[in-house]
């Protein structure tokens, strides 16, 4: 009998199976496919090593105003493709050892739930006290025919010479600025009338023109129903994810209308003993980060440890520069009646900004009324990094004031993050 | 040809039957400097007088784009999107939106008025 049985082996799987060994729980994981999910497998990893490449790539294109010169650039996409294949594996190695190390049993093999406690396995019966749904998500359904997955562009061999990508969200951003600066002529086709529509707007506005300006064709108000495709295009679907469920009896959980494991914020399902994490809940933003700690929360309830939910959710892009957003964005604050301040702060007088890129970007930061941070939005070099520290005193309940007092370093991008304060702190002076 | 009209926060209408149209004034670019960018609402979007309903970056800082009227946005220049320097060059000749079924315009000065007044401290 184990103390938690994982299926699953992403994100969610693996840090819950990590999580109960902390413990001392004893752990079995069952994976029928690779380690690491969708995260390290075909998503997060190699996507953002692309990501990292693509912007090398367009560096270097540029470097002729650094004083950089070379006689011929060129890029190989199989040569490039290897380097990524490398990484995962050596990263999906390292988390089998660690699994190993720590003594939680993996199953290569598809589990069924058939019972609360009891899973079947390749014919063997296991017994848990807890069982752990980790099956993540897959690609949903392309509203066009004959049309590819993410999954599948990140396989070829060669860099389409035209790329059609249909979606406006992260991942068909992503994917289209990938793309476009390593070669491909792109077109973005969306329903609506803006790409990222769940973002802050600036973020929405500010992507729209960087994707133009590298020469994407963005068609808005697209009707799918009557989409022909070119025949000279490849043809991407990024319209979002779906859950995946598990193989298992009926009635032991129940599924939202996005098909997900509806779930308490914690993660009980309705059967007691039985839980979900990560992707497959039906309130999933599809967040490997976020995954991962639901898996540990999880382990810490059965542990009986006292779970704390509230954190803030950070959200990222990685197109050339990166975007990410914490808390609260202008216009929710405003539908849900909550007075807030904003201030901007542009990046270009960021000398570490002149040094490195000399690109537009900001740093957007909102307050409320008791001069707490609730909302930080960043579109700017390392933007990924920096949010960390909005993320940080949105969970502390840190004010502005508070905030502005650490003296960040010179030459710095988070520099700028002081310089956004000062206009926050002035304007929340003025209300 | 209607007269332009002038408001506290340095935005000019432009009224061409119930459609207004809207720019920012020399004053305004002049004190911002190089333009940068600009951020406009979409069209379909609702600006509401006194409310800010985009903004504009400097090298130095961003201006926030106060309303002079209510109304909706019928038409934004897109050209600002790729050229924002143009607002430098010529304000009175890069309009920023145009807004219909606008209110009134009563509170907002000529252009005598407006340039005596932001020269008052």
């Amino acid at each position: 009998m184990y103390d938690l049985a994982i299926i699953g082996g992403g994100p969610a799987g693996y840090s819950a199976a990590f999580e109960a060994a902390a413990k001392n729980m004893s752990a079995i994981l069952f994976e029928k496919s690779d380690l690491g999910g969708t995260c390290l497998n075909r998503g997060c990893v190699p996507t953002k090593y692309l990501s990292h490449i693509a912007r090398k790539f367009s560096d270097l294109s540029d470097s002729g105003k650094d004083g950089i010169f070379f006689d011929a650039l060129r890029y190989d996409h199989e040569r490039s493709k290897k380097r990524m294949e490398e990484i995962v594996l050596s990263l999906r190695e390292g988390l089998k050892d660690s699994l190993l190390h720590d003594k939680v049993k993996v199953v290569s093999k598809e589990a069924k739930i058939v019972s609360e406690g009891v899973i079947s396995c390749n014919g063997e019966k296991y017994q848990a006290k807890n069982i752990l749904i980790a099956t993540g998500s897959e690609a949903a359904p392309s509203p066009v025919r004959n049309a590819h997955i993410s999954d599948e562009l990140l396989l070829i061999n060669k860099i389409p010479e035209k790329l059609h990508v249909i979606g406006g969200g992260t991942i068909a951003v992503e994917f289209s600025s990938i793309f476009r600066m390593l070669g491909s002529e792109v077109t973005l086709s969306i329903r609506g009338d803006r790409i990222l529509r769940k973002w802050d707007r600036d973020i929405s506005i500010s992507l729209t023109q960087s994707l133009k300006k590298k020469g994407i064709v963005i068609n808005r108000n697209c009707d799918f129903s009557s989409f022909k495709k070119n025949e000279s295009e490849y043809l991407l679907s990024a319209t979002g994810r779906r859950a995946y469920l598990p193989d298992s009896e009926g009635g032991l959980f129940e599924v939202g209308e996005k098909g997900g494991i509806i779930t308490d914020g914690i993660g009980r399902t309705k059967t007691p003993g039985i839980f979900a994490a990560g992707d497959v809940r039906e309130d999933s933003p599809d967040l490997a980060h976020l995954a991962m700690e639901q898996g540990r929360r999880v382990v810490r309830l059965i542990a009986g440890e006292e779970v704390k939910e509230n954190t803030s959710v950070i959200r990222c892009i990685y197109t050339d520069q990166e975007t990410a957003s914490a808390g609260l964005a202008e216009a929710e604050a405003e539908e849900r009646g909550i007075p807030f301040v904003s201030a901007k702060q542009t990046m270009y007088s960021n000398a570490r900004t002149m040094i490195s890129s000399d690109q537009r970007g900001f740093i957007k930061v909102l307050a409320g009324a008791d001069r707490r941070i609730i909302g930080a939005h960043l579109y700017c070099e390392h933007a990924g990094e920096i949010i960390s520290e909005f993320a940080l005193a949105m969970d502390q309940g840190i004010t502005a004031d508070e905030m502005i007092r650490t003296v960040r370093p010179h030459p710095s991008y988070s520099e700028a993050v002081t310089e956004a304060l000062r206009i926050l702190v002035r304007k929340l002076d003025e209300v | 040809m209607a007269e332009r009209l002038f408001s506290k926060h340095h935005i000019w209408v432009l009224k061409e039957g119930d459609t207004g149209i809207l720019g920012i004034t020399d004053h305004a670019q002049e004190k911002l400097k190089s333009i940068m960018f600009v951020n406009l609402p979409d069209t379909g979007d609702m600006i509401s007088d006194g409310k800010r309903f985009g903004d504009i970056e400097s090298i130095k800082t961003v201006s926030d784009l106060i309303a002079p009227v209510s109304g909706e946005v019928t038409e934004v220049n897109e050209e600002l999107i790729d050229s924002p320097e143009l607002l430098n060059d010529a304000p009175y000749d890069n309009w920023l939106i145009k807004v219909k079924n606008i209110s009134s315009l009563e509170d907002l000065m000529d252009e005598e008025t407006y340039l005596k007044s932001k020269d008052d401290p």
